[in-house]
């Protein structure tokens, strides 16, 4: 290649060497952008993979503690969305409360139901008793999150919201 | 009569090649060198002293002993060589006369002489037993016999440079370039049967180029700039095959991550319902381990207000079974102080933060992030 080269004229061998370094800032500026954005793929990709091998790998676990949690449950006493809303709208009868956002994670062997529940200018008395009332159906329907406060422009009443969660048997564990 | 060192096809087509000029159309001189001297100078200064010529119209170089005692400095009349002579030089890598040949024996000969005889030209070498010859002296024959000429150069060269009236050597053929590289020039004699061979480094040989010696330095530095343009070719051509390489790795790579993203994809419906399986077991065993038991969490804050009921909660956000954000107000900063120390006193509670306290128009607001023991709160002891 350098006898060729040397037997080229020196207005040549500039063209041919600025053709060569135009080549190379173009085409390495071009390499180095996309190894970039390639090796951030590559991480992103490489940590998502580890993350579901991770998850893969502990099904068994994951499967194990789901038929223990399974079998500790009756059946019989779970509900479903529809009968979580039934049973939250028979607590709260005569406390004009609103009950909404329902919402269902679902697994193989059961589902959890979730459902929001308002209470506007209520007394501290309807709501300790519908959170008793609650409580006996625990572990099957239960309170998530709440908040509860003053309502500044009634005094001694309070506004309330439950995140309220009941758990259903989609298919019992084998005995 | 000029030659050049012979060449492969490939090495034919390079502007580069050694031409050896005919020896008898140069005056030869030695001189004695000063030590730690430029040793051009000092040539330069004997040709202006000796030289037949003015400098300006004369071709000169020079070679060096080994010991760097001495040199031979020659030089030619200009107007001895054709103006296309002068221009086919350009092209040339070394430009130097053919009795360069005689000047680098590997052991000085002992004193005496040698006779070259080639076509119509007969040479006398003179050797005094310095490692460069003492004179050197050519003549064409004419009318007269190779052995008559030789005879009256002989008979000159021990008039001339008092060397013994001896022959050692008779020599024959045209000297020749075998090798010219890094390791130097390689001159040679062509005749079947010679032993002539002689080994000139590159530093000797540049200083034996007889070209002008300003063409010779705009010529040198041509070839600087040349070999820096073919080092920026070739160091770019090596970056063109990196990109190369590079871009095949980097279309490797993008296979490979298509590839795993495939597996990534196909496995996604199964991680996820694991994922959320998970996360189900754990919420459904932490709500039968606790439960979030609001009243007993309430009477848990409630029971360490002041008496004088001059501390409210207004707005209280329950996330976890163990954990509660309060907003409260209360009527002094006092009031606030005592409160959080008594809930730190609280055996149900771990940990307590006041958060962003704020007093506007005589009452205090603050924030409560509180943290409950494991165990805690117990239901049933509400007030």
């Amino acid at each position: 290649m350098k006898s060729f080269f040397n037997t080229k004229t020196m207005r040549e061998r500039v063209l041919m060497t600025a053709c060569m370094l135009i080549a190379v800032v173009w085409w390495g500026s071009s390499l180095l952008g996309r190894s970039r954005v390639l090796q951030v793929d590559w991480r992103s990709s490489n940590m998502e993979l580890d993350e579901q091998q991770n998850w893969l790998k502990n099904k068994a676990q994951v499967d194990q503690r789901m038929t223990k949690i399974t079998a500790q449950l009756d059946p019989k006493r779970t509900l479903n969305a529809s009968e979580a809303f039934a049973e939250i709208d028979r607590l709260t009868q005569g406390m004009h409360g609103e009950i909404g956002q329902q919402r269902t994670e679902r697994t193989e062997n059961f589902a959890m139901n979730n459902l929001q529940v308002t209470f506007r200018r209520i007394g501290f008395e309807p709501l300790l008793k519908f959170y008793k009332e609650l409580s006996l159906k625990a572990p099957y329907l239960g309170i998530d999150k709440c908040s509860i406060s003053v309502d500044r422009a009634a005094p001694g009443q309070i506004n309330a919201v439950f995140q309220i969660y009941s758990v259903e048997i989609v298919r019992p564990s084998a005995p | 009569m000029t030659s050049t060192a012979p060449q492969t096809p490939a090495a034919a087509a390079r502007p580069q090649s050694i031409v050896l000029l005919p020896g008898e159309k140069f005056f030869v001189r030695r001189i004695q060198l000063m030590p730690a001297q430029d040793v051009a100078a000092q040539v330069e200064l004997a040709l202006e002293m000796f030289g037949p010529f003015a400098p300006a119209q004369i071709f000169h170089g020079f070679c060096t002993s080994r010991d760097g005692k001495q040199a031979l400095l020659f030089a030619a009349y200009r107007k001895n060589f054709t103006s296309e002579e002068i221009a086919s030089w350009a092209t040339a890598d070394v430009v130097l006369p053919e009795f360069a040949v005689w000047l680098a024996p590997e052991v000085p000969p002992p004193a005496g002489t040698w006779i070259y005889e080639n076509e119509d030209t007969i040479s006398v070498i003179a050797w005094d037993g310095g490692q460069l010859p003492a004179g050197l002296l050519c003549r064409k024959q004419a009318s007269t016999s190779a052995e008559g000429v030789a005879s009256e150069l002989q008979a000159e060269a021990v008039k001339r440079f008092g060397v013994p009236d001896t022959t050692s050597r008779r020599l024959g053929g045209n000297p020749v370039v075998d090798r010219w590289g890094k390791e130097g020039l390689v001159l040679k004699l062509d005749k079947p049967g010679q032993t002539m061979t002689a080994v000139l480094p590159v530093a000797v040989t540049r200083s034996m180029d007889v070209r002008d010696k300003a063409e010779l330095a705009g010529l040198a530095e041509l070839q600087k700039r040349s070999h820096w343009l073919w080092l920026g070719f070739a160091g770019l051509a090596a970056g063109v095959a990196l990109c190369a390489v590079t871009e095949i790795g980097l279309q490797v790579s993008g296979k490979l991550l298509d590839r795993q993203k495939l597996t990534i994809k196909a496995n996604a419906g199964s991680a996820q319902q694991i994922e959320q399986a998970n996360m189900l077991a754990s919420r459904m065993e932490q709500m039968a381990g606790q439960r979030l038991k609001l009243v007993g969490m309430l009477a848990a804050l409630n029971d360490p207000r002041p008496k004088s009921n001059t501390l409210n909660f207004v707005r209280t956000t329950i996330n976890s079974p163990t954990q509660m954000e309060v907003e409260a107000q209360a009527s002094s900063a006092a009031d606030l102080r005592d409160y959080e120390q008594a809930l730190r006193r609280s055996p149900a509670i771990e940990k307590v933060e006041v958060r962003d306290p704020r007093i506007r128009e005589g009452v205090t607001t603050f924030q409560l992030s509180v943290v409950f023991k494991p165990g805690f709160p117990v239901e049933g002891d509400s007030k």
